[in-house]
Parts: C-alpha cells; sequence; structure tokens
C-alpha cells in the first residue's frame, strides 16, 4: 500500500465517521462544499485569487478589496473563471492588502480597490501581469519571476506555516485537501502513543517558544507521571515579546494545525483535556481557533471517540488578561486556574504537577503545528533539517529596519546576514546595520559584525541572547543602544508580577540607572552596577522573566560599551535617539523654506517666512521629533550636544 | 458572525463552599507520604532527610544555618525574597535555587555558602536595604552582610512584601481579609479597595507574624484621638486591614 | 465674579472699609457683620459664596465661630484674618477647615487673590461632584444590574476558576469593574474578596474606574517603539490635555500604551476602538482625531 493510498484511506475513513454520526455535519459541508470551489459536474476555476485576511491586512482595508474584486469579475462576467477566496496571512506584513493570483504565483502588494478593479481588467481578464503593484524590492526588482524565485520568499522552508496564503483558515475542508488531518489519522489508527512520542523524539524537535525544551522528552515525562485524574495538554498562545507576531499568524491563518497537533499530543500523553491560552491583545486569533475548535468537532476530531477510535479529547480556549508574564508556564496554568499570573518555583515541573496538580505539557503554538508534517513526513524527514542540535525549522518576525519585513520560516542554522540581506533585502535608505535583536525582552543584541553566525539555540546562547519565540528586531545606525535597553527593561519593569525581590526591585533599578543615563545623568561606575546587579537578578530571580531581564542589558554593555560610555562621560548620544542629549536644528543651506515643520510643529517652535531658511526655538522644543518626521530636505538635524 | 466560547466539558476543579479549601496548584508536602529516606549531601556532609522535606529544612536539622526572610514554619513556603538561595547540583546540572521551595532527591549536593551565593544575597539585601532603610530586621541584615554604602537612591517603604501577613490570614486564620494588589513594584498589601474590612476579626495574627514589626506601635498603627464625652479616647486604625479599634 | 458674595467679618474700621473696597472693584458682593452672632446669622440667611473671618475675637470664640460655619456649611470656602499669626494657630486653623489664614497686615490685594482661588476650587469640586453624580446614574447595586451579573456566573455555574473570565465579561458589559460587581462577585462566588480585587488589579486589561467613550490604545511594542510610538503616545497626550491611563474630563476619550498588538510591519500603531491604523506619523493623529468629535 503506498502512502498516498493510505493517506486516502485515512482521511475517508475520518470524514465517513463524521458523517455518519453527526447529521448537522452534513448541512456544513455543503455549504463549505461549495466555497472550496469544487462544483460538481462544473469546470474547475482557472485561476484563484486570495485576499489576506489576516489583522494586518483586514485593517489595511482588505475587506474593501475582496468587494471590489468580486464586483470588477462580475460585471467582467469572469466569476465563473475565478475563485475569490479569504487566504491566510501571505506574511508580507507591512504592504498590505496582499492578494495573490495562483497558479500564476504572482503576488500583488498595496493593493486598493481602485487596484483591484485594474488588476481584474489587465491580468484575469487581459491575462497581463500588473508590474506597478508587484513590489518586493530587494535582489530580484527588475524581472518579476515567480514568487518561488524572490530572495524572500526562496529562502524559506515552510513547515509550521505550510499553508500560509493557500488556504481559507475558516475552512476544514481547505485544510483536509492539503493533507490535514491526515497525521492525526495515521497516529491513532496505526500508531501506540509510545510510538507518537518516540516520532517526536527522533525528530529533534525542541520548544518553539523560547526555552527549546525537547519536546518528546518533554512529553514522555508526562506521559510517565501518573495521574489517575487525567492529564491535560495546554497550547501557549500568549506570544507577548513585543515585535513577535508569529503565533498570532499561525492561529488566525492556520487554527487547524495547531488543533491536530494538540490531538496527537494528548494521544501520546494520555490527556484528555486541552486549554489554548490566548492572549486578549489578539481578538481575531480568538475567534477563528474557537470557531476552528467548533468545525474540528463537528468533524469528529475532536470530543467523544474522535474519528471513531475511542479516544476523546476536547479543547477550551481561555483569554488572557493583559499579563505578559503569563506566557510563563507556571502564571499561565495559574491564570487558567482563575488566580494572579504568578509564577511558582519549578520543581514540581508541570509535566508532573501541573494544572490543578495534574500532570500537564505546555507548548507554544509553533511547537504542536510542527508536530503533524512530524508524524506524516516522519522524524528523519525533518531530523534533516537544521542543525545537529536544533532541528526542523523556525518562524521569524522580521521587523524594524528591514526592507522586506514579515513572517520567515527557515532551517535551523541559517545565518543572519542570509536572513537579513538575502530575504528581508537590507537596511533601507542605505544605513548601516548595526545590531539584531532576537528573543524579544529575555534576548540580546547580536552585533553586526557577528551576523554570520548560525542561528541555532547553543550558538545565539553563546552570543549572550536567546532564541526565543522568533523576534528577530533589526536595528540601524539610527538606534541608540541604551535606549534599546532601558526600552526592555521598562518593559519587564511594568510586567514584573512582584513577587520576587531580584526582579521586583532589581530590574526597577536598572530601569533607573538606564533612565538617568539616557538623560544625561550617568555616572562613572554606572556600567559596572548594572552588571552587578544583573548578574545577581539573573542568579536569583524565581522565574524566567527576571532571570533574563538582564539580558539585553548586558548584552548591550558587552558589544557596545563605548555607547554607555558615551552617554555617561562625554554625555552624548551617538545614534541621536536620547532626547535629553539631542538637539533639533534647522540647517539653514538645506531648508527651501516650505513651512511644512512650522505647521507640524505641535508648540509653535519653528518660525521664519516662507522660501526664507527657518529658525528653531530652543527655549519652545519638546524635541518631539515631528519636524524631522515631515522635513523632506533634510534639513532638520538632530545633533549631539556637548555638556561641559 | 463571532463564535461563541462553548466550553467543552470542564472537570478538574470541585466547587468551592469554604473560601479556604482550594485545590492547590504547588508544592503541598503534607500530602506526600514521608515514608522514604532521601541521602543527600550538604556543604560536603552527608544528611539524611525525609522524602518531602525542602532543602532548607533538611539543613536546619542537620545544624546548617541559611539565612531567611519570607519563610515561616505555620506557613506554605512561597520562595519569594530569594535570601535562602543554595547551589544544587543534581543530574550533572547546577543551579542556584531557593531552599525553603526545593524538595530533597537522592543525591543531590548542596552548597549554602560559596562566594557566588554571599555575592546574590548580599545583593538581595541591599535592594531590600535600599526599598525599605527604616525596617529593623532590614538594618540588622544590611550589617550582617557588610551593607554600608547603598548605591541605589533610598526609599522609605515600611513593607517589602513577603506576604506573610497574606498568607496568615488566609492560610492559618482563615478569614482572607487582606491581599495582594497590583503587581510589580506596585504591588501592595491591602484590604481590597483600601478601604475598612468587612471580615478582619482583629486577631492581631498579621502583625504578629510580620517580620517588620520590630519597631515601635506609633510607627505600625495610626492612632487617631476621639472626644468624647466621656474624655478622651485613643483609637488605633490597623495599618494592615485598616479597621478601628481601641485600646492603649 | 459676577454674583459672588463675600460675607465680611472684620471688627475694626479701617481693615474692613479698606478690604470691602477692594472686594467690591474686584466684582463681588459684600456683606458686613459687625460681630460673630451676625456673622453666624449671616451665614445662614444670607447664603454667602464665601468668608473672611476675623479670629481675633478673645476666648477661643474665633475658633468656634469657625466650627460653627465649618459644622453648618461644610462646602462654604473660609479664610481666617488674624493680627497675631502664629504657626501653632495656623496648624490648628487649617485642620478646623479654613482655606487658609493670613495675617491682617498682608496687602489687600493678596486677599483678594487668596479670595478668588478659593471660590475657584470650590467651582471645580461642585462641577466634578455634578459630574460624577451624572455618571454615576449608572449604579450597580440595584437588581436589574446584579441579574445582569449572576447571569455571566451562571454561564460557567458559579465555578471560582472562571473568575478572570466573568471579570472580561462582566467589563465587557459594563466597560468597567465598579466596586459592587466585585464585592457581589466574591459574595456569589464564595471567595475571598481579596482575591477579586487581587486579580482585578493585576491584570492589566480590567479598569477599575470607568472608561472613555473611546478608547484610544497607543502600541508600544518594539517595532513601534523603534520607529517613533513613544513620540505619538506624547502627541496624544497633549492633543488630549491627558496622561497615559486616563481618561478626559467630558468621558470621551480613554488613552492607554499597550505592548505590542502584534501588527509590528505596519509599526508605528494605534488602536481606537478596536480599529487599527498602521503607519501612523505624528501630522495624521489631529485628522483623525477630528472624525471623532
Amino acid at each position: 500500500m503506498t502512502d498516498k493510498t493510505r493517506r486516502k484511506r485515512a482521511v475517508r475513513k475520518a470524514t465517513k465517521g463524521a458523517r455518519v454520526k453527526k447529521a448537522p455535519a452534513k448541512k456544513v459541508r455543503r455549504g463549505t462544499h461549495r466555497k472550496a470551489g469544487a462544483r460538481a459536474g462544473k469546470a474547475p476555476a482557472r485561476r484563484t485569487v486570495s485576499v489576506c485576511f489576516g489583522t494586518c491586512c483586514v485593517q489595511n482595508g482588505a475587506r474593501d478589496v475582496k468587494a471590489a474584486l468580486e464586483e470588477a469579475l462580475r460585471a467582467r462576467k469572469l466569476k465563473s473563471g475565478v475563485r475569490v477566496m479569504n487566504g491566510s496571512c501571505s506574511a508580507l506584513c507591512d504592504r498590505g492588502p496582499v492578494v495573490r493570483v495562483e497558479p500564476d504565483g504572482v503576488v500583488y502588494t498595496r493593493v486598493t480597490p481602485a487596484d483591484a478593479v485594474e488588476m481584474t481588467e489587465s491580468h484575469l481578464a487581459g491575462g497581463k501581469v500588473v508590474k506597478r503593484l508587484q513590489a518586493l524590492e530587494g535582489p530580484a526588482l527588475e524581472s518579476m519571476p515567480p514568487v518561488a524565485d524572490v530572495g524572500f520568499f526562496r529562502e524559506q522552508v515552510l513547515v509550521a506555516m505550510r499553508n500560509r496564503g493557500r488556504i481559507d483558515p475558516d475552512s476544514i475542508e481547505a485544510y483536509i485537501a492539503n493533507d490535514g488531518y491526515a497525521a492525526l489519522a495515521r497516529a491513532l489508527t496505526e500508531l501506540t502513543p509510545e510510538k507518537i512520542i518516540s516520532e517526536v523524539k527522533a525528530s529533534g524537535l525542541r520548544g518553539r517558544g523560547g526555552g527549546g525544551f525537547p519536546t518528546g522528552l518533554k512529553w514522555e515525562i508526562c506521559r510517565n507521571s501518573p495521574s489517575p485524574d487525567g492529564k491535560y495538554v495546554v497550547c501557549n498562545a500568549d506570544e507577548g515579546d513585543p515585535g513577535a507576531f508569529m503565533d498570532r499568524s499561525l492561529l488566525e491563518s492556520d487554527p487547524h494545525s495547531v488543533i491536530e497537533g494538540m490531538v496527537i499530543g494528548a494521544r501520546g500523553i494520555g490527556a484528555d483535556e486541552g486549554y489554548v491560552y490566548v492572549r486578549e491583545e489578539y481578538p481575531l486569533a480568538c475567534e477563528r481557533i474557537l470557531r476552528a475548535i467548533e468545525t474540528a468537532r463537528e468533524y469528529g476530531f475532536l470530543g467523544e471517540d474522535v474519528l471513531g477510535t475511542g479516544f476523546s479529547f476536547d479543547i477550551n480556549v481561555v483569554r488572557g488578561a493583559g499579563a505578559f508574564v503569563c506566557g510563563e508556564e507556571t502564571a499561565l496554568m495559574a491564570s487558567i486556574e482563575g488566580k494572579e499570573g504568578r509564577p511558582r518555583p519549578r520543581p514540581p515541573f508541570p509535566a508532573e504537577c501541573g494544572l490543578w496538580g495534574k500532570p500537564t505539557n505546555i507548548n507554544n503554538v509553533e511547537t504542536w503545528a510542527n508536530v503533524a508534517p512530524i508524524i506524516l513526513r516522519g522524524s528523519g524527514w525533518y531530523a534533516s533539517l537544521g542543525t545537529a542540535h536544533s532541528k526542523g525549522t523556525k518562524v521569524f518576525a522580521l521587523v524594524g529596519k528591514i526592507v522586506n519585513a514579515g513572517l520567515i520560516e527557515v532551517p535551523m542554522g541559517i545565518t543572519l546576514r542570509k536572513i537579513i540581506y538575502d530575504i528581508g533585502g537590507g537596511v533601507p535608505r542605505g544605513k548601516e546595520l548595526k545590531a539584531v535583536q532576537t528573543g524579544g525582552p529575555s534576548g540580546g543584541c547580536i552585533p553586526a559584525s557577528m551576523i554570520d553566525i548560525p542561528v541555532d539555540y547553543e550558538e545565539l546562547a553563546r552570543a549572550g541572547s536567546i532564541m526565543g519565540s522568533g523576534g528577530l528586531i533589526v536595528m540601524d545606525e539610527d538606534t541608540c543602544m541604551v535606549d534599546v535597553a532601558r526600552y526592555f527593561v521598562a518593559f519587564l519593569e511594568e510586567e514584573s508580577c512582584g513577587k520576587c525581590t531580584p526582579c521586583r526591585e532589581g530590574v526597577r533599578r536598572m530601569r533607573e540607572i538606564l533612565t538617568r543615563i539616557t538623560e544625561g545623568d550617568g555616572e562613572p561606575g554606572d556600567i559596572d552596577l548594572l552588571t552587578e546587579l544583573g548578574m545577581a537578578i539573573k542568579e536569583a530571580s524565581l522565574c524566567g522573566l527576571g532571570a533574563t531581564a538582564p539580558n539585553p542589558v548586558l548584552t548591550t554593555i558587552r558589544y557596545f560599551e563605548d555607547e554607555y560610555r558615551a552617554h555617561i562621560y562625554d554625555k552624548r548620544c551617538p545614534a541621536r535617539v536620547c532626547k535629553a542629549l539631542i538637539v533639533y536644528r534647522v540647517v539653514p543651506d538645506k531648508c527651501t523654506g516650505c513651512q511644512r515643520c512650522v505647521r507640524a510643529c505641535p508648540v509653535g517652535a519653528i518660525s521664519g517666512p516662507r522660501s526664507q531658511p527657518h529658525n528653531l526655538d530652543q527655549t519652545k522644543c519638546i524635541k518631539c521629533g515631528a519636524c524631522y518626521e515631515v522635513c523632506k530636505f533634510d534639513a532638520i538635524a538632530g545633533d549631539a550636544i556637548y555638556i561641559e | 458572525m463571532k463564535p461563541e466560547n462553548k466550553p467543552a466539558k470542564r472537570r478538574g476543579e470541585k466547587t468551592e463552599n469554604r473560601p479556604v479549601k482550594e485545590p492547590k496548584s504547588g508544592p503541598d508536602r503534607k500530602i506526600v507520604k514521608k515514608s522514604e529516606m532521601v541521602r543527600l549531601t550538604i556543604n560536603g556532609k552527608k544528611v539524611n532527610a525525609l522524602k518531602g522535606d525542602t532543602v532548607l529544612e533538611a539543613a536546619r536539622e542537620a545544624g546548617i544555618e541559611i539565612p531567611t526572610l519570607c519563610h515561616h514554619e505555620a506557613l506554605i513556603p512561597t520562595g519569594s525574597c530569594r535570601l535562602c538561595v543554595v547551589e544544587v547540583t543534581a543530574g550533572g546540572r547546577t543551579r542556584t535555587m531557593a531552599s525553603c521551595v526545593t524538595p530533597v532527591a537522592d543525591g543531590m549536593r548542596v552548597a549554602t555558602d560559596t562566594p557566588r551565593l554571599k555575592r546574590i544575597r548580599r545583593m538581595v539585601v541591599i535592594l531590600l536595604e535600599a526599598r525599605c532603610p527604616n525596617i529593623a530586621i532590614i538594618k540588622k541584615l544590611a550589617r550582617d552582610f557588610g551593607v554600608r554604602k547603598n548605591p541605589f537612591p533610598k526609599d522609605d517603604e515600611d513593607c517589602f512584601l513577603c506576604g506573610m501577613c497574606v498568607r496568615a490570614c488566609l492560610e492559618i486564620v482563615g478569614v482572607g481579609a487582606i491581599g495582594i494588589a497590583n503587581r510589580g513594584p506596585e504591588s501592595e498589601v491591602v484590604p481590597p479597595f483600601s478601604v475598612e474590612s468587612g471580615v478582619c476579626i482583629g486577631c492581631g495574627t498579621c502583625a504578629a507574624i510580620c517580620p517588620a514589626r520590630t519597631f515601635t506601635l506609633e510607627k505600625v498603627f495610626r492612632r487617631r484621638s476621639m472626644h468624647t464625652a466621656g474624655g478622651v479616647e485613643s483609637v488605633f486604625r490597623c495599618k494592615v486591614c485598616e479597621s478601628h479599634y481601641t485600646g492603649t | 465674579m459676577d454674583g459672588l458674595t463675600v460675607l465680611l467679618f472684620e471688627r475694626q474700621k479701617k481693615p474692613r472699609e479698606r478690604l470691602a473696597k477692594a472686594l467690591v472693584e474686584a466684582g463681588y458682593e459684600v456683606r458686613l457683620a459687625r460681630d460673630a452672632v451676625e456673622a453666624a446669622a449671616a451665614v445662614e440667611t444670607g447664603q454667602p459664596h464665601a468668608v473672611i473671618l476675623d479670629f481675633d475675637l478673645g476666648d477661643g470664640g474665633g475658633m468656634e465661630l469657625l466650627r460653627g460655619i465649618r459644622g453648618s456649611q461644610p462646602d462654604l470656602p473660609v479664610i481666617v484674618e488674624t493680627a497675631d499669626p502664629t504657626v501653632e494657630q495656623a496648624v490648628e486653623v487649617i485642620k478646623r477647615g479654613a482655606y487658609n489664614y493670613v495675617s491682617k497686615a498682608s496687602p489687600v490685594s493678596s486677599i483678594v487673590e487668596i479670595l478668588s482661588h478659593a471660590l475657584e476650587k470650590e467651582r471645580m469640586e461642585v462641577e466634578t461632584r455634578e459630574r460624577a453624580r451624572e455618571r454615576k446614574i449608572r449604579t450597580f447595586d440595584d437588581p436589574a444590574s446584579l441579574a445582569v451579573i449572576d447571569a455571566i456566573l451562571a454561564k460557567h455555574h458559579y465555578s471560582g476558576s472562571m473568575l478572570i473570565s466573568y471579570l472580561q465579561d462582566i467589563q465587557k458589559e459594563l466597560r468597567y469593574l465598579p466596586q459592587e460587581a466585585l464585592r457581589f462577585v466574591a459574595r456569589r462566588l464564595n471567595v475571598p474578596l481579596p482575591r477579586v480585587y487581587g486579580i482585578a488589579t493585576f491584570y492589566k486589561s480590567f479598569s477599575l474606574r470607568p472608561r472613555g467613550e473611546h478608547m484610544i490604545q497607543v502600541c508600544l511594542g518594539t517595532a513601534c517603539h523603534v520607529k517613533g510610538g513613544t513620540n505619538i503616545l506624547e502627541r496624544f497626550e497633549r492633543e488630549l490635555g491627558i496622561k497615559t491611563g486616563d481618561t478626559t474630563y467630558d468621558n470621551r476619550f480613554s488613552l492607554e500604551s499597550v505592548r505590542c498588538v502584534g501588527c509590528c510591519g505596519l509599526a508605528p500603531v494605534f488602536v481606537i476602538d478596536g480599529k487599527f491604523f498602521g503607519k501612523m506619523t505624528q501630522e495624521k493623529i489631529p485628522e483623525i482625531m477630528g472624525k471623532y468629535d
């Protein structure tokens, strides 16, 4: 029996079971059947146009674009030949709304409703691609190759994001058509729970939330923890790292991938109940996962007697309430239990004693999304990707001072250089790369001199940072590293639960010192004090938040000590960011007198007649930077000032 | 249309009839059967302990002193002050852990007084002293650790959030009149809404267990005078739960 | 200034006339009292807006008069004058509720200025109380409101572990968490009130104060910060005249900062009533705000 036949049988068995059991399922299926486009008796559509319906694109007007497209198609009587659908996130998040046309492999960005009409005329009716909308800067600009050849996409290997841009997130049919739930069928009908765990162990999958703990081993510990009362599996979707949105996109675009992973995991571990903990700042993700769970129940992939195998498992969704610390395992569990999210000491670990004292396995969204492909394609395949100790792929949120910002999935071991230049298209406006921040507030800044290090758990840790959940923030010469350190520490101070002394008191003191430094009140000895304090906080904190809080500070001191010294001794901010240390001045030679800054200034600090160089009154200036933002002639310069 | 959050059948917590009896989610040594002996090493000295004991308990039994601040025999430990940190080597890894919440394990090697630990404890004390420079027990700790000049600007708090009063009120007395509100540096021990508690029974357990109580009454309680027909009466207002009571 | 009456009780003729003249010139209506009894009576019947009181009545009479006035008219600002000011007396007098304590030797203009401050403060307090009363017309301890809350609790069978979810639903209904609601929840679920209060104060998505009609949330995630998110927040503060975390006086806008709404590709971002605004600059703010008027 070939793989294909086995798979087909499994899926047939799956859907057959659901059809027999639940009458309403029939009704739903017919509706989505039509939506999925396989019209009985009619010729299939020649083209599929998918409009990205992720949060960013929706907020940028994707609904209007879709409506305009459909209207234009109707007017052109092309509706039957072209299928328009809600797409999942294409990860070109800063240039939405994004529209993909398949099978042409063309991606359009920044599409307006008017553009949609042009696209219909030119491309869908006339076969001519609209070059103007097809914008991806970087190496592949002149010729417009198909998507797969464009630098941004070429280097990527999609495992967790395998369905990116290809399916309607609300359609379980589409998911199933792309090998969805086949892994689950295999896991339940062909593998024993022990075999499931050994497969995941062999794959080398490590926690994608940042901890990097071997997933299979964690499952095994949980499985081996005795509990007559049942066990839990939890999906940690409390993605709180500022600058990270991988989990949001995964939940919004492919919720079933997470569900499938959780059911497989539950089977391996022996859990009968699961939770997805979503932060409340992600309303769309919450909505989509809820809907997906409902649909999965209807189809028999969740609930009593999954796929008719006698295995029962169901999932609840719990929403966060605005606490970053609830991404920490023990705090997350406390929150699910209806308490304040204050971490507790470990041991005992959640795998032994978790929710309500029972063995609980907590994994990140991306980790769960990787499980189904591993079961379907085999641990050997997964282990062939990546490095010796960091197998598989990782989803990163590439943001900041980068030409192509968005979500990327790359094999472990790829260098930062490749990510930034080949995929990301480099730093915009010809600025110089300064650092890459990985791992969010728990991570560190890696200087530009080190971007040839491969992305891998151990390598990043050796450099003083961590893999983290996948935030990759690119910083250029206009970023002040002391300000970055202060920013992260201030964030952690707000989010600290306050239970243990080193974090509650220590992080606050770090923020105080860094604020002083950025305001020009740095003192000799501050660097040593920050280092000593940071080491103590690292070693003595109760939970991961505190233990990793000093990382941004310690890495910036390690790699950018000269910037600290400039602030402290010279009272100067080399990157010209720290307001107390900069002065906004009009450069008379460049000022054309266009008056844009005069209008933009909220306090009327700039004056001057039209067509004459303007004058900036320092006594009124509040350093808000509005003038700098609007000046087209580089005529506002932020200079460093020297204090005697 | 937005889907409703229809919960799956949720088992795992029983209906709570009394405020104190909540299912615990942390370590509870009272439930574990103390039937197994555990052999570990503390500072090179071989120590026998019972399974379920914490490293702190085992150390104290063996006569080894470890400083603590938020620990009390009658309360479930939380490991929040971090003064009792020790270095634990088990399974090939060495970690710094709070001894009051770390259960003993066979073959564990513990060091309670290395230079590194001294450094860490000293920083904890420095941070506490910067927060509460006028509390006697903190002043004593500062003296013990040789902290003379504090590198941080000083506050003048009268509470360092050990949380023992809250735990005592809930676990020992069973009333739960006070709690920790807010989070992070803004945490404070207050009765709800910072108004007079409706359920405080005035037992004074919180004041008795508070490690910061070693200063005069005038500082702990705010005293108000009340002019009545019979003369002047002193009315005390409990600093913790804000209730009034009379007395000397 | 129009229509504001000041009761002036000053026994010495010259200072009385000087002060009265200055008050009239400043636009106040002045009523004179010649002794303590008349002063007390005038306060009752005449309903002045403020009182300037001669303290030097001997035998503690000044203090007694002050107490009497504060007792019967606690909202009435009183300025106490004395020829022989001492610190102890000042402390006593202020403790008794006087607005200010001045020496009779002070220049008349400064006394008039103090008076105008006192009246301004009083006016603002009255206005605030009026607004609070208007806002609080919706109290939440009436049976109908409590029934709504009870229904929310019943949805999950009054289970204590769903506390956070209850508070989220209650806040969605009532737009914030009123004290009465929290007390009710604690009673109904039989959990200690500090636990409910602790959850309401620990999680930042909960608000114990009424929120404005429109909620503005400025993202301060890393990408947004690096692209000027803080400047945008400050601009909002200036435009609205409030600090982050507060609500405008007319209850129309609340301003908050959030750490990362996950739209980092569109940095800098802010959200108004759930609507996302990406790639923002300070310039665009007044225009966008204009649409909400």
